[in-house]
């Protein structure tokens, strides 16, 4: 058997350490168009911000991976092509790489703004370890920058910017920060905390051009006015990278479409991670869930049943964590209901530093807000996924109270849906 | 993995006294000695945490699961679990603070260390000759230190 996997990166890895679970033999291929050894994109902010402890790097995992998992890495080659009858990948170079089982674990690029003077120099995406380095060369010679976006990677690229002494703003097309994420009363207080901090933070601005000749020296926005900037950062999202699925019978809507084994349409290929479309368990609807934890596991998942192991990839959530300026924040499902049917409990302590919201759909918890603490946040997010009742636990959840104790009545009832072995371990 | 250890809690014997806390906290100090370790800051941090709920005493912490939801989430490969011993240990030097793996840990168990920007849990007091510090600590035995089957027979009154 020859296994291949397109990708070096979260969902990659998933799967090279789960086919390396069962079978320690048989061929790995792993091919990326990036020249590093796997490292974590999630990271490159807090490189950028100074955060990461001293000594420690980007990787990944330890230098001898690809060796202690015996995976021959085919790494700076991009894949170009993907033959399906003659069941070979096609490298930028033309070499032919033949699979049996095949991942497609491509991830996804930054979301094209459309704004005229994109192409200028000082214009970054911010999603490799290639921006990170440009950007590093960048802000030597920059004394203003311009995020555009204000989700959590936009606020954490301004924190390096700014770490960088960079005069860094943020504009935002909404009308606060976070705003897929969070309400108003939580995003403007991380607004005004930026403020105090020295960034700029504007709110309900469009881009409409990058001036400059060659290279970017401003920003022009929708009402007329501009900011100069020799570093634009856009962080407009995520497009997944599906090129490869092109002309074959793997069914593309947005991303790569998968079954609950993480498998295409076409015989013996796979997908996981930021490219893959999944089924969310909260939400209850088919979606891009560009997370790490989301990555790992469809990698995972992937992984056992190319190498013939059975496992079901039981559904994607969204999850959200990050710190700005010794804030902790985690936001996860749904926390902006639309429509009827949702009860949901918020409360602010400004003053403390301190918010939380909870979404409740009848008996089900299905949105969470923490800021400022955020202890006991993965309780919550496993009654989210679960899907449990929690209708006799729901005044302590919105008190604020989340020990797993709490949790314990629910899984004695409702012990289908906590079969796994280190629940049965906590229950007499 | 069956022969794995961990440590295992008997809620019917726990009083709440909470001495495993306290032990779990010295032994987690710079000193490693009790008083020492009280004036010490920023402060130590337990990883075992007894709540009591309902009149149920229920000591909670790490359960190095099969599939370690913490490990899955961890995006900067600070965290990783020996296939040998099964025990999931958080490597401090890589650990940035990001806060994935709190939330997602099902039993609550990975907190957030503020003061040191790490996330911390349960690491079975490794390096340590006698064992878990909290098992050590309890003075009515109910946690013992061991595999799932040395565990399923202590359980059974
Ligand atoms: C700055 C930043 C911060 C983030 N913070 C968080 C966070 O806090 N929490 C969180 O959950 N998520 C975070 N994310 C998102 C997270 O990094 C992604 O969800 C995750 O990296 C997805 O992994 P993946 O393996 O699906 O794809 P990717 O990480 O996108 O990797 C894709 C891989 O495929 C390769 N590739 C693509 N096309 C080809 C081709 N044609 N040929 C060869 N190789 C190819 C690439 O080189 C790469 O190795 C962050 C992302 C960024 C950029």
């Amino acid at each position: 058997m020859n296994y291949v996997i397109i990708g070096n990166s979260a969902a990659a890895v998933g799967a090279i350490e789960a086919i390396r679970e069962v079978d320690t033999e048989s061929s790995l291929i792993v091919i990326s168009a990036e020249p590093e050894s796997a490292y974590s994109r999630a990271l490159i902010s807090y490189e950028l911000a100074g955060w990461l402890p001293q000594g420690a790097n980007l990787e990944l995992r330890s230098s001898s991976f690809y060796k202690e998992k015996n995976v021959q890495p085919m790494l700076g080659r991009r894949a170009i092509g993907l033959d399906t009858t003659t069941k070979v990948v096609v490298l930028d170079d033309g070499e032919a790489v033949p699979y049996d089982r095949l991942l497609l674990a491509t991830g996804g690029s930054p979301q094209k703004t459309g704004v005229p003077g994109e192409e200028k120099l000082g214009v970054f995406g911010f999603r490799t370890y290639g921006d990170l380095i440009a950007i590093h060369q960048a802000v030597k010679n920059a004394r203003q920058a311009v995020v555009l976006g204000g989700g959590c990677i936009g606020l954490q690229a301004a924190s390096g910017l700014h770490h960088h002494k960079v005069e860094t703003t943020i504009a935002i097309a909404s009308d606060h920060p976070l705003s897929q994420i969070a309400d108003a009363e939580c995003g403007d207080f991380f607004q005004a905390l930026f403020e105090k901090n020295g960034i700029a933070v504007k709110t309900g601005l469009q881009p409409v051009e990058f001036t400059g000749a060659d290279s970017v020296e401003g920003v022009r926005f929708y009402d007329g006015t501009s900011v100069p900037a020799q570093i634009v950062i856009t962080g407009k999202g995520v497009a997944p990278n599906v090129e490869l699925a092109q002309g074959t019978l793997i069914r593309v809507d947005r991303g790569i479409l998968v079954n609950d084994h993480m498998a295409t349409d076409e015989a013996g290929i796979y997908a996981a991670g930021d490219v893959a479309v999944t089924w969310d368990r909260v939400a209850c609807q088919s979606t891009i869930n560009a997370v790490w934890p989301g990555a790992y596991q469809q990698g995972r998942v992937a992984g056992f049943n190319m190498i013939g192991v059975q496992r079901r990839y039981d559904g994607s959530m969204r999850l959200n964590a990050a710190e700005f300026f010794g804030v902790p924040f985690i936001s996860m499902g749904i926390v902006k209901p639309k429509g009827e049917g949702y009860e949901t409990h918020s409360r602010m302590l400004k003053e403390k530093g301190l918010y939380w919201k909870l979404v409740f759909q009848g008996n089900l918890l299905v949105g969470a807000v923490l800021m400022g603490k955020v202890e006991g946040a993965g309780v919550l997010s496993n009654l989210m996924r679960k899907r449990v009742d929690v209708s006799t636990i729901k005044d302590d959840l919105i008190a604020g109270r989340s020990d797993f104790a709490r949790v314990l009545p629910l899984v004695k009832v409702q012990s289908e849906a906590f079969g796994e072995t280190e629940y049965r371990e906590l229950i007499q | 993995m069956r022969n794995s250890r961990k440590v295992y809690a008997r809620p019917d014997l726990c009083t709440g006294c909470r001495s495993c806390e306290i032990a779990c906290a010295v032994e987690h100090s710079a000193s490693k000695e009790l008083l020492s370790a009280l004036f010490e800051s920023p402060p130590p941090r337990y990883r075992m945490d007894v709540q009591a709920v309902n009149g149920v005493k229920l000591p909670v912490n790490c359960r190095h699961c099969t599939e370690p939801d913490c490990l899955f989430a961890c995006k900067s490969g600070a965290i990783s679990k020996d296939l040998k011993t099964g025990e999931v240990q958080i490597n401090l030097a890589k650990c940035v603070g990001c806060w994935m793996c709190v939330m997602v840990c099902p039993f609550g168990a990975v907190s957030p260390d503020m003061d040191r920007a790490k996330a911390t849990k349960c690491d079975l007091c490794t390096g340590s000759a006698s064992g878990p510090a909290c098992v050590q600590s309890c003075p009515t035995k109910a946690l013992i230190y061991g595999n799932a089957d040395e565990f399923n027979a202590w359980r059974q009154p």
